[in-house]
């Protein structure tokens, strides 16, 4: 008999953290890699990646120290209790813009190539309230299903590498190392985004079982993101070229249309992709609610997270459907990413982690003298 | 209520008790030199072995006793005394103090022995009744591998599994299920292997089941069940001792059901419930390509109907072109849309298999072939399916009848209409949806604490349960008993080229036997 | 008993949204199954009323036809047409197709469309291709992998061709691009590879076919200058500019040798292109280096000549060689001066090798073109000669 004890292991939390990053970001990522940086975009991932490993790092340093508390209460223990029922505010909101934006770019996808004329409320509202079966259970629950969607997540691309070997020129990367630094230094805060959800770590930390081995974890998760961010990125130039990746909106979904399994039964593989790429979004999506609803939870001084799940979808819903159109939602989100998103996702760990060495130092401090 | 000393009275209030049951044979017997003393044999016709009791119950006791001079004195002070002196050769004997006693045990198929001036009844253990020999399991057959089946008697399936599993550490424990039943079910584990928590866990669940009349294991199985509401077996059922017994060696534990030719085995995974005694039989090659054919069973069983909704009605664009027209080119004529015809094929077929199940024998077989083809060609060529809708109900079919465990077969079969219904409004997505929601009751689902899902659901110590889920590696490769189970004796194999400790003694000892020699 | 009731609760609140529809639901039979689309310009005579009378420039230009598979005459019990050809007239592409729905009695369907024929006339008019190329792009359901050609003459005649093989000129096409395997006759040309070209140079070679009595015949390409066409290759130009773009696989040469002119094919099995460049007297050259390989497939009966001779087969080569090298020169020369367009793939090259001279000449690059000097080196060498002498 398990005893049920409320931890996940690590290797959970590694899946939780790759399936929800790697969810609606590696669609248009080639795109926005090659508008910054052109065919150099590989080397601007790979320093965001280094820059994430780093801000992960101190989260992860910060949660240990803290193990067994979520953020709102060691915020507590940080900043003052006002304070830190502000950030845990802000963090709630992140997370549910960041849910919105997910959900709807997903349900604007479905209708383009899947259903073209089933509302996209239909269709927003069918994948939040499935996400919310999930997120009302237990985080062992969720643990597991992260893992279990890992294989989901992962095999694809490294299948298309394989498949699309045939056609792949490989002249296309060239040339090499042209960039500006200037260019760059643009382009860095917006493929950081490529891997927000890395933030989530702050809020799942808490329920490891191992907190002691969890870097290795944490960086690994952070490096197979880098690894299947680049790969992607070189699939897309080596097919496409920079010039027409920059054109399409989602290199990634283009790539499928070009991919012809020999002699194959499925003419269009474009339907297993979206099938799994469904699947990849969930556990995005699921992970994104369930931090949300536990936020909330806790900054009501609630127990059970699950009662706060099903108030926080009709939030969501009616975020999702702000936006008119695609290029307002991705605007929406650019404006949200570029205040709140730093904020949270950059400024917020480091601040936390200095304050803790400014506490410990003020206690040691303080018995000195008295 | 008490035994009285007098046996009339007991008489009386065990026919009392027993008013209009005209199957028990009441047999007073006189004993003693002067037949001076009572004694009644009462027991149930068909349920004891009448030639035990009457060679060796009645027979010493009309013949040799009445040689003896029985003294009152003695009956009052050693009833052994007097059945040694009765020379009773059972195999069994107990002293029962109360009437509910006597008749739980007289209902069992034991004999009573009542005696004239003694406050206690005697019984023989003399339970015999037709039943069924051991023949070969009805569902779960093997090619290369045992015949023997468990039969509808606990102790002889019992008895199966221990002839496999010769270690005192085998512990058998018998408790009553069912007010009015008093059905015998039996607990099996291996008391250093098994998890300890996990058999206080089974004992009580099944102490709490409260009901009148246990009717079979699947009663037993529903009510022990952590979680209703879901569709898939908690516990895994099996005809066959070789199946409990390797199981019971890997730390599980097994109920064993009076009445029942079919034994529990919990806790159940899904990677359990996948696989078939035939696989530990054959090369591991097989085995492993069988097994993955099986998984591809599964989904075709669950997914090939909702598939092909959601294909033709909403995205066509998905199949090779040359498909699609011929698709369409046989669909011209029907005049239902593809859910209704895929409904309506699905419908037919589990009404085929119903018909087929009330028919047995070769009516029975003869029903499904007929059934099947002649109204499935009838059908396509009145254009009311297309034969593709034809071929896919009868590949699912089929592929539902390849899943080893009927109660996950039947999970499937209820499950496959939902994913229709989900196909039929949002296609593709809504496939998905409903594989979502399904995978979601999955995992959260748990067997007697155990995770259904238990290998794929963590990265760490259970993925060393992989080498016997999806496929099947040698046994050598297998040393340690599966993660799930959480036993306290990890090893299942000491070792085996030879350098195990046992081998160790055996030729040390070997080698002293030759110094001892020399 | 909370839980069940729960369960009953949830399933009362999602039948109804079920059961208000399926949205998308639409029977395969009900589709047609658009496999190929020619586009036109109407002509002038056949031009409809203005639909918007306020906006003269709006009037009707474009004539599509498509090719609808007759559902019907699949399978044994097939009766009719085998497809249908319908023509429809409209001002913009997507338009016109939104006209065929008042008179196709079912849903169209473009996601298994294979070809798309452009006319003559149409590709001359850069405005109309772009319309025509974005919304395709834009398309999702349109595959990239459809092949695009541009017809000697209008699409509909393509279309319209009785064909004696396959009644669908579409899946004939689509065959004939598949089949032909590596030919060089023709650049086969998928809408992908076509978007790619243009987006990045403007440039682009599609594939020519021409209706014949009872069958259509692919050969030669369209060249493609600024979204417009601007002229024709014939087969041996377009062959000498498949070889400098390294696209050939396998090809049939045929070289005159020998003093009384006996006609030598030879078959080449593989082929490769390295490409050179370097700035001098502030001109670039360009060496194209070919090297190929190959089969002698056949010669004459009874002649003196021994094939199994090293010299004879030396000889050859260099007969091949240099035949081969003035081919390609021409075709060269055609492209610098004639057509000012570099559909041989030296911007490329030069971007993705050589960044530095692209940085200098990138922005002037159609001037740049005509003036470079481009050598060509051709190595041949002949393998195998079949199992006689």
């Amino acid at each position: 008999m398990k005893i049920e004890n409320n931890k996940i292991s690590n290797g959970q939390i590694l899946a939780i953290i790759v399936s929800s990053v790697i969810g609606v970001g590696i669609l248009s990522l080639p795109r926005s890699l090659v508008e910054t940086a052109g065919t150099d975009g590989w080397i601007l991932l790979i320093f965001s990646g280094i820059i994430v490993a780093i801000i992960v790092t101190i989260i992860t340093k910060l949660t240990v120290k803290f193990s067994g508390k979520t953020l709102a209460e060691f915020g507590r223990d940080l900043l003052t209790t006002p304070l830190s029922d502000f950030v845990s505010a802000l963090y709630f909101i992140y997370l549910t813009i960041f849910a919105a934006f997910v959900v709807r770019i997903f349900a604007e996808i479905v209708k383009m190539f899947l259903l073209a004329d089933t509302p996209t409320e239909i269709i927003i509202i069918t994948m939040l309230l499935v996400t919310s079966y999930l997120c009302r259970g237990r985080i062992e629950e969720f643990g597991k299903m992260a893992v279990l969607l890992l294989p989901v997540v992962i095999i694809p691309i490294l299948l298309m590498i394989f498949i699309l070997i045939p056609d792949l020129d490989t002249t296309n990367i060239l040339p090499v190392f042209r960039f500006e630094i200037k260019e760059l230094s643009q382009g860095i805060i917006n493929s950081i985004f490529a891997f927000a959800g890395y933030d989530l770590l702050l809020v799942f930390m808490c329920y490891s079982n191992e907190p002691k081995k969890a870097l290795k974890y944490n960086l690994g998760a952070i490096a197979i993101i880098t690894v299947a961010y680049l790969i992607v990125f070189f699939m897309s130039i080596m097919i496409f070229g920079q010039t027409e990746t920059a054109h399409l909106i989602w290199p990634s979904m283009s790539l499928t249309e070009v991919v012809q399994f020999p002699g194959a039964f499925i003419e269009n593989v474009q339907g297993i992709v979206m099938a799994q790429w469904s699947l990849v979004v969930f556990a995005t999506l699921a992970a994104l609610l369930y931090a949300s609803s536990l936020v909330l939870s806790k900054l009501f001084r609630g127990n059970e997270h699950k009662y706060f799940v099903l108030p926080t979808i009709p939030i969501v819903y009616i975020m999702s459907l702000v936006p008119d159109n695609i290029a307002s939602a991705y605007d929406y989100v650019g404006e949200t990413t570029n205040y709140l998103g730093i904020f949270i996702a950059v400024v917020l760990p480091i601040m936390l982690f200095v304050i803790t060495l400014f506490k410990k130092g003020s206690k040691k401090g303080s018995v000195k003298n008295g | 209520m008490i035994i009285s000393s007098n046996i009339n009275r007991n008489l009386q209030i065990i026919k009392k008790e027993l008013v209009n049951c005209d199957d028990i044979v009441y047999r007073p017997i006189k004993v003693g030199k002067k037949q001076e003393f009572n004694m009644a044999l009462i027991y149930i016709d068909g349920l004891i072995d009448k030639a035990l009791i009457s060679n060796f119950a009645m027979e010493p006791l009309l013949l040799e006793a009445r040689q003896e001079v029985p003294n009152p004195q003695n009956i009052k002070d050693g009833l052994f005394e007097l059945v040694e002196k009765g020379n009773l050769a059972i195999s069994e004997v107990k002293e029962l103090k109360t009437i509910e006693e006597a008749l739980d045990n007289l209902l069992i198929g034991e004999t009573l022995l009542l005696i004239d001036g003694y406050n206690k009844i005697l019984m023989l253990s003399s339970r015999g009744w037709p039943m069924r020999g051991i023949s070969e399991p009805q569902i779960e057959t093997v090619v290369r591998g045992p015949r023997d089946g468990f039969n509808e008697t606990v102790k002889v399936n019992a008895s199966l599994v221990r002839r496999r599993i010769r270690d005192p550490k085998l512990k058998s424990q018998y408790i009553k299920i069912g007010k009015r039943s008093k059905t015998d079910v039996v607990i099996m584990y291996i008391e250093d292997i098994a998890n300890k928590k996990l058999v206080k866990e089974v004992f009580k669940r099944l102490e709490k089941i409260n009901i009148d009349a246990n009717i079979g294991s699947g009663q037993i199985e529903h009510l022990i069940s952590g979680n209703l509401l879901s569709p898939f077996p908690q516990t895994q059922h099996t005809e066959r001792p070789d199946v409990v017994a390797s199981s019971i060696s890997e730390g599980r534990v097994a109920i064993l059901v009076d009445n029942t030719p079919f034994g529990l085995i919990v806790p159940a995974t899904v990677t359990t419930l996948l696989q078939s005694a035939e696989d530990y039989y054959s090369s591991w090659y097989i085995s492993s390509l069988v097994r993955i054919i099986r998984i591809f069973a599964v989904t075709i069983a669950l997914t090939l109907p909702s598939l092909y909704i959601a294909m033709t009605s909403f995205h066509p664009g998905l199949l090779p072109t040359e498909l699609a027209l011929s698709v369409a080119a046989a669909r011209d004529t029907v005049p239902f849309p593809a859910f209704v015809e895929a409904f309506m094929m699905e419908i037919t077929i589990e009404l085929l298999r119903e018909a087929g199940a009330r028919l047995s024998g070769p009516i029975g077989t003869t029903i499904g072939i007929v059934g099947g083809l002649v109204i499935g060609q009838a059908a396509v060529e009145a254009g009311i399916v297309s034969p593709l809708m034809v071929i896919i109900v009868a590949i699912t079919t089929i592929s539902s009848f390849a899943v080893p465990n009927y109660g996950f077969a039947s999970a499937l079969r209820f499950l496959r209409f939902l994913l229709m219904g989900t196909a039929a409004v949002l296609g593709l997505y809504g496939i998905m949806l409903g594989l979502i929601l399904l995978l979601t009751h999955l995992v959260k689902l748990n067997s007697f604490g155990v995770p259904y899902l238990s290998p794929f659901t963590n990265l760490g110590r259970n993925l060393k349960d992989l080498k016997d889920s999806i496929i099947r590696l040698p046994q050598t490769v297998m040393k340690k008993r599966p993660e799930f189970t959480s036993v306290t004796d990890k090893t299942r194999i000491p070792s085996v080229n030879g350098n195990n400790k046992n081998m160790q003694e055996l030729k040390k000892g070997e080698e002293n036997n030759e110094d001892r020699k020399q | 008993m909370g839980k069940i009731k729960k369960v009953i609760i949830l399933i009362c609140i999602i039948i109804p949204i079920i059961l208000t529809g399926c949205w998308d639901k639409v029977e395969i039979n009900e589709r047609a199954f658009v496999t190929a689309v020619g586009i036109d310009i109407l002509n002038e005579k056949e031009t409809g009323e203005e639909k918007d009378k306020t906006d003269k420039k709006q009037s009707d230009r474009y004539l599509i036809t498509y090719i609808l598979p007759n559902i019907e005459a699949i399978g044994k019990e097939g009766q009719g047409e085998p497809v249908f050809i319908v023509s429809s007239k409209g001002r913009s592409p997507y338009e016109t197709t939104r006209q065929l729905t008042t008179r196709v009695h079912q849903i169209l369907f473009f996601s298994h469309m294979k070809i798309l024929v452009i006319g003559e006339d149409v590709a001359k008019n850069s405005d109309m291709l772009r319309e025509i190329l974005d919304s395709l792009e834009r398309n999702y359901a349109i595959s990239r992998r459809i092949h695009v050609l541009v017809a000697k003459g209008t699409a509909k005649e393509i279309l319209n061709v009785d064909s004696q093989y396959e009644a669908d000129i579409g899946i004939y096409l689509s065959r004939i691009f598949e089949n032909a395997g590596d030919t060089a006759i023709f650049n086969p040309l998928t809408l992908g590879d076509l978007l790619q070209n243009l987006h990045d140079e403007k440039n682009a070679l599609m594939p020519r076919v021409a209706a014949g009595e009872d069958d259509v015949k692919v050969s030669g390409s369209g060249v493609i200058k600024n979204y417009k066409l601007i002229g024709w290759l014939e087969e041996i130009e377009n062959r000498s500019v498949m070889f400098l773009k390294d696209m050939i696989k396998s090809d049939l040469i045929v070289v005159t040798a020998t003093e009384d002119n006996i006609l030598v094919p030879y078959e080449v099995t593989q082929s490769k292109t390295d490409k050179n460049a370097k700035i001098e007297d502030g001109r670039i050259k360009v060496r194209f280096m070919i090297e190929m390989e190959g089969d002698l497939r056949q010669f004459k009966m009874d002649r003196p000549e021994d094939v199994l001779d090293d010299k004879f087969l030396k000889k050859l080569e260099s007969v091949i060689e240099s035949y081969f090298k003035t081919q390609i020169e021409n075709t060269v020369k055609k492209l610098q001066k004639e057509f000012k367009v570099d559909v041989i793939g030296v911007n490329e090259y030069l971007s993705k090798f050589k960044p530095d001279i692209w940085s200098q000449f990138k922005d002037d690059w159609e001037n740049v073109f005509p003036d470079i000097d481009i050598q060509v080196e051709v190595d041949s060498k002949i393998r195998r000669i079949g199992i006689t002498k």
